[in-house]
């Protein structure tokens, strides 16, 4: 009985590991590649027996690709627009999600009826306009045209309305008011504080959006130089397409390299934000 | 209440209204005001440039007319059909894995199940490119075959489906397992006295309880493809001669290839009118659920 009982547990083991084997191959293995084929050389990515780890181990696809495209500036161009989008968006969204979650007002109603009304706007259906409306203001390969659609992300105001119902206790801020605290404070001296881990949540899945963020900056933006590294691949796939792959492989690895350096950094807030931002409360 | 009344309870609330006022202005100046304009265009023949007249209904008379539109939007009806229930049921499979109280490292599969969805759609696309490539492609390779998963007709959208079902069944599964894990042991505990083997109980347990779950998955994902521009500009460009178009994709060409802003304006209000059920649906049940409450 014990022992059939520790074989069975030991099968478990044994078949969860292989599972888990299978699952980590599949999932990983277009990383792997994809990094190991950038420090390849071209004959050595084509073949009919491929190499895991590259035998031409060089890193002359980086230098290339640093040469002929204006990579650093659009990793510079990248790193603006997510940092200013997230932390606009932070501070917007926890504005509007708090007050959604906390406050009575006239029209609370009709203007979060608006908030989901977003959701039923998104960019893909209104393309042509919100171009030429941005191109009517100049926008075109501004940097600050990628910038101003993300500062109010509606998933955003959801999360944080939902997070600040339960996460700021009124009590909390009536003791504050009959201490004299104007609502101003209130906003900046305790919610902000309490709802930290639901703003940071936030900021890392608004930081993965922008920066993963392709179809809105091939459209507004055509000059290389301006373009976000997610975006300049495409001109740089368009290009290589037809043999150079390394200059590509080098170039996708580079630009995913800070979402999984994030990635590992704050795996479980990463994880849990994801979930939670799927709008499922 | 009077009027009088409320001026002045709005007046007493003026904070809330400055705080949702960056929400108020974005949304009125680049959601509100494009998608109106967008449905003025719809009714020109602008071009872009200069040349704008008015021709009432004829961009939405010439899409019913236009063969690369019923294709693209068949395309469309396909790939979901390749890729929505496929992707589904096996979200649930690894999920209901995943929910096992046995299984080890948990944690590990979490962040590694997660890796595709967390990658540019844009950059999936490339390697897939690559991987798919008949000539020497690591696909082929593999299988020791040279099939063009790429450039032949009946290959391209089954290529998207694979690759979308790679990128995104681990989000899905992590979705759904949330859910899962709100049903209650006593469910199971029950289940497992009646002798109800894990097969049966996958079908007469988890998948009613999750049904709420599922459908939330499934109307995510439908609207999410009708959506996606990304994953067919960048492997396949639509092609070979449009086999992967979709209706988005042909959207965006007829704007930004072909400069035909007010056709392509008539056909995404076409695309706003089929997508407007499925995010009306998400609204009423998802999002606007926890509100009615207070």
């Amino acid at each position: 009985m014990m022992k059939s009982e520790k074989i069975k547990k030991y099968c478990f083991t044994l078949l969860s590991l292989l599972l888990l084997a299978v699952i980590i191959v599949i999932c990983c293995f277009p990383f792997v590649l994809m990094i190991s084929g950038s420090f390849k050389e071209d004959y050595e990515i084509f073949t009919l027996t491929p190499n895991i780890l590259p035998r031409s181990f060089s890193l002359s696809k980086y230098q290339e690709l640093f040469r002929q495209w204006p990579f650093l500036s659009a990793m510079a161009n990248s790193v603006i627009v997510t940092v200013i989008t997230t932390l606009g968006a932070c501070l917007f969204c926890t504005m509007a999600g708090f007050t959604f979650a906390k406050y009575k007002f006239p029209w609370k109603n009709f203007l979060f009826m608006l908030v989901l009304a977003t959701l039923m706007l998104p960019l893909e259906t209104r393309l042509v306009p919100t171009y030429l409306l941005f191109r009517a203001m100049g926008g075109a390969n501004k940097l600050w045209s990628l910038i101003l659609p993300g500062l109010v992300p509606a998933f955003g105001i959801f999360m944080l309305r939902s997070f600040a119902a339960n996460g700021v206790p009124t009590e909390t801020m009536e003791a504050a008011r009959i201490e004299g605290a104007t609502e101003t404070k209130i906003l900046f001296r305790i919610a902000f504080p309490m709802l930290t881990p639901a703003i940071f949540s936030l900021a890392i899945l608004i930081f993965m959006n922008t920066w993963n963020d392709f179809l809105w900056p091939i459209i507004i933006i055509s000059r290389r130089e301006q373009l976000t590294v997610t975006a300049l691949l495409r001109s740089i796939g368009d290009v290589s397409m037809n043999g150079g792959y390394g200059i590509l492989l080098a170039a996708t690895t580079l630009s995913v390299l800070p979402i999984l350096v994030l990635y590992l950094i704050f795996n479980r807030q990463m994880v849990k934000g994801i979930i939670e931002g799927s709008g499922k409360e | 209440m009077k009027p009088g009344n409320t001026w002045i309870e709005i007046k007493r609330k003026r904070h809330c209204y400055a705080w949702l006022s960056p929400f108020i202005i974005l949304f009125l100046w680049l959601q509100l005001y494009p998608a109106l304009y967008g449905l003025f265009i719809s009714f020109t023949d602008y071009d872009g440039l200069i040349s704008m007249s008015l021709v009432g209904f004829d961009n939405y008379g010439k899409a019913f007319q236009d063969p690369l539109f019923w294709k693209s939007l068949g395309n469309t009806f396909l790939l979901w059909l390749y890729i929505v229930p496929a992707r589904t049921f096996l979200a649930l499979i690894l999920a209901v894995i995943l929910n096992s109280k046995k299984l080890i490292g948990t944690t590990i599969y979490r962040s590694v199940i997660l890796l595709p969805y967390i990658t540019a759609s844009a950059i999936v696309a490339i390697v897939f490119r690559i991987l798919l490539t008949s000539d020497g492609g690591l696909i082929n390779a593999i299988i020791g075959t040279r099939i063009g998963w790429l450039d032949t007709p009946e290959l391209s959208k089954v290529s998207i489906a694979f690759m979308n079902i790679w990128r995104m069944t681990g989000y899905f599964a992590l979705v759904l397992l949330a859910g899962m894990q709100k049903i209650p042991e006593s469910v199971h505990e029950a289940a497992a006295l009646d002798g109800c083997g894990p097969i049966r109980k996958f079908f007469r347990i988890t998948i009613p309880l999750m049904s709420s779950e599922i459908f939330f998955v499934s109307l995510i994902s439908t609207i999410w493809i009708f959506q996606n521009v990304s994953d067919v500009m960048v492997l396949t460009n639509g092609g070979p001669v449009n086999s992967s178009t979709t209706l988005v994709y042909y959207v965006y060409r007829n704007a930004f290839e072909f400069s035909k802003m007010g056709y392509s304006s008539a056909l995404s209000y076409i695309l706003f009118a089929m997508l407007i059920v499925f995010s009306f649906l998400l609204v009423k049940f998802y999002y606007g659920k926890t509100e009615e409450g207070k």
